[in-house]
């Protein structure tokens, strides 16, 4: 294995621009390990070669030339979620096999106009529903810190990808914790942005008043220019926020922990929650209070809501989203009878069991009759929750909490029991309920395996919420897999 | 509330999906577990809350110009339907 692979994000771009090593280089050393390790993983469910060393070429061309851009010549894995032009898009289902977008997503357009270089598509769970990448037709991930274990989910892929040194960074959404969870899973860093800093134009819709991309990679610093590059208004997608793009990655190290408010929200740590979970998270607040800052216990008081609200308003957007899939324009067709056993077919022989299940309850909660009790109630408990959020940052800076309830899973041990899956998002669905952005930072290790913290930050001050997060990785020292 | 197979036929029709005797009941039973879960709602005072569509508000999404901007060739995105001729999609008979 080249010891190229291992460069940090900001650290290769740093390197291509310095013509220390180049793009082609870099590249085809992380093409070799995708070709080594992906039968295994299961990471990408595409991987393209000839486009990746077409784009790491032009990117070495623009170096020479003195024009190189933000992030010229970095690799990166892209989620099967992000529409990309020429190159098959499926969501990792099957009713979309076949899928070659016409057009490129907003977030991906803008890493190639940073100088990107584009390795694959990483897989998913189907459609983004999943906690584990169990539910992808293109099968499980491993997680390379134990094999038997998931990588989480939905991103399960391109955690899998970022740890494992297939990719220096990747693309990740996340609707109720599809960023954080399979980060703190895979031991890297994963960032939620706050909702309307990533344009959702070009990104195959779950639950589109909740879905957010953002960046998955190997420390803050890189996951904060990754941001840079991705994030950004867009008038194609009518929640983008008109909020400007700062210099996310720069001057990180220039916050004073000396009086930071730092909210525990005591509903997050209950009776019966994973001892080894909360002595991580409590070590963490152990060293920022050593550091000079304040703990300040506070209370979101609707946090039990917050995964009932999420599995009734987020099936029933799946469900309206999902009602395009009917054969006709795009994707698998099985023809019937007539029009209406055309779509049957289709949409029973493309979509997986959960798809299914959230079409179906999304349909229940919508219909007439129910809609008041059911739709409606979340819709409230979500102004509640977001209200509690409010409240809670008159008093504090930034929130900590655990990212997940326990470390990596084993596959197959959630996956019967849909409840005992969707309390996977016990810790992050109410941050994507308000809008908040929150990031998932490795926090120690349990038993051989990564777990992360989660902090959450006000709406748009992502900035102060990475030099957080960088604060907690320079006293954690947290190393990353370790692989020959 | 328990979820009988006759909502589970309504719900797969209006869903366009279609199930056989033993998903129907395995479905009725995963519904009804679920439903139990999110009624927990109900214990939760909402009087005079609106309810919350989005996060975002209307300070900072902007209205862009109301143009017509031709984004995408039409052939490009013919190319991914099951079936298109001369420039259309073909679709099964839609009026009987």
């Amino acid at each position: 294995m080249s010891e190229l692979v291992k460069l940090g994000l900001k650290e290769a771009s740093e390197k291509i621009k310095n013509k220390e090593i180049s793009s082609v280089e870099l590249t085809s050393a992380l093409l070799e390990r995708i070709d080594a390790r992906n039968e295994n993983i299961n990471a990408y469910v595409e991987v393209v070669h000839d486009k990746a060393l077409e784009m790491a070429e032009a990117s070495d061309k623009r170096i020479k030339d003195g024009n190189a851009r933000l992030m010229e010549g970095v690799p990166l894995g892209i989620k099967d979620l992000f529409c990309t032009a020429g190159v098959p898009t499926t969501a990792c289902s099957n009713i979309l096999k076949g899928f070659t977008p016409a057009y490129e997503s907003t977030v991906t357009k803008n890493l190639w106009k940073t100088g990107a270089v584009m390795l694959g598509k990483t897989n998913l769970d189907q459609f983004a529903m999943g906690s584990s990448n169990e539910t992808s037709a293109f099968g499980t991930v491993k997680n390379p810190w134990d094999e038997e274990r998931t990588p989480g989910g939905s991103s399960g892929g391109s955690a899998a990808a970022v740890a494992d040194y297939m990719c220096l960074g990747a693309t990740g959404t996340d609707t109720g914790g599809s960023i954080r969870q399979p980060a703190a899973f895979s031991g890297i860093v994963g960032l939620k942005p706050t909702y309307g800093r990533c344009s959702r134009w070009g990104i195959v819709a779950f639950a589109s008043s909740l879905d957010q991309a953002g960046p998955m990679a190997r420390s803050v610093e890189d996951a904060a220019l990754m941001f840079r590059g991705m994030s950004g208004y867009d008038p194609l997608d009518t929640t983008s926020a008109d909020m400007p793009i700062e210099s996310f990655d720069e001057n990180l190290d220039d916050l004073s922990l000396k009086g930071l408010k730092i909210g525990l929200p005591k509903e997050y740590f209950v009776d019966g929650m994973d001892e080894d979970i909360k002595k991580v998270t409590y070590d963490a607040v152990a060293r920022f209070k050593a550091e000079g800052a304040e703990i300040v216990e506070i209370s979101l008081p609707h946090t039990k809501y917050a995964v009932p609200a999420y599995y009734i308003v987020a099936p029933a957007e799946a469900a309206s989203n999902l009602a395009r899939y009917d054969g006709m324009r795009y994707g698998q067709r099985v023809e019937g009878e007539n029009l209406d056993d055309t779509y049957t077919k289709t949409r029973t022989a493309g979509f997986g069991d959960e798809v299914k299940r959230r079409i179906m309850i999304g349909n229940y909660t919508l219909s007439s009759g129910y809609y008041d009790a059911y739709y409606s109630k979340a819709q409230k408990v979500r102004a509640l929750i977001a209200d509690d959020f409010k409240k809670a940052f008159a008093k504090v800076d930034v929130i900590l909490t655990p990212t997940a309830p326990t470390p990596a899973f084993k596959t197959g041990e959630k996956v019967s029991d849909p409840i005992q899956m969707y309390l996977n998002d016990i810790f992050t669905v109410a941050t994507s309920l308000a809008g908040l952005p929150g990031i998932s930072v490795p926090s120690g290790m349990v038993n051989g395996m990564p777990v992360g913290v989660q902090f959450i930050g006000k709406a748009f001050d992502e900035k102060h919420l990475l030099k957080v997060a960088f604060a907690h990785e320079r006293m954690t020292g947290f190393k990353p897999l370790d692989v020959k | 509330m328990s979820i009988d197979l006759k909502t589970v036929e309504k719900l797969s029709k209006l869903s366009r999906l279609s199930f056989d005797d033993t998903e129907k009941q395995k479905i009725a039973d995963e519904l009804t577990k679920i439903l139990d879960f999110v009624s927990q709602l109900q214990e939760v005072n909402t009087d005079g809350v609106e309810p919350m569509a989005s996060t975002v508000g209307a300070d900072v999404t902007p209205e862009r110009d109301d143009e017509t901007h031709m984004e995408h060739e039409r052939e490009a995105l013919l190319s991914n339907a099951p079936a298109s001729e001369m420039g259309f999609y073909v679709v099964p008979r839609v009026v009987e």
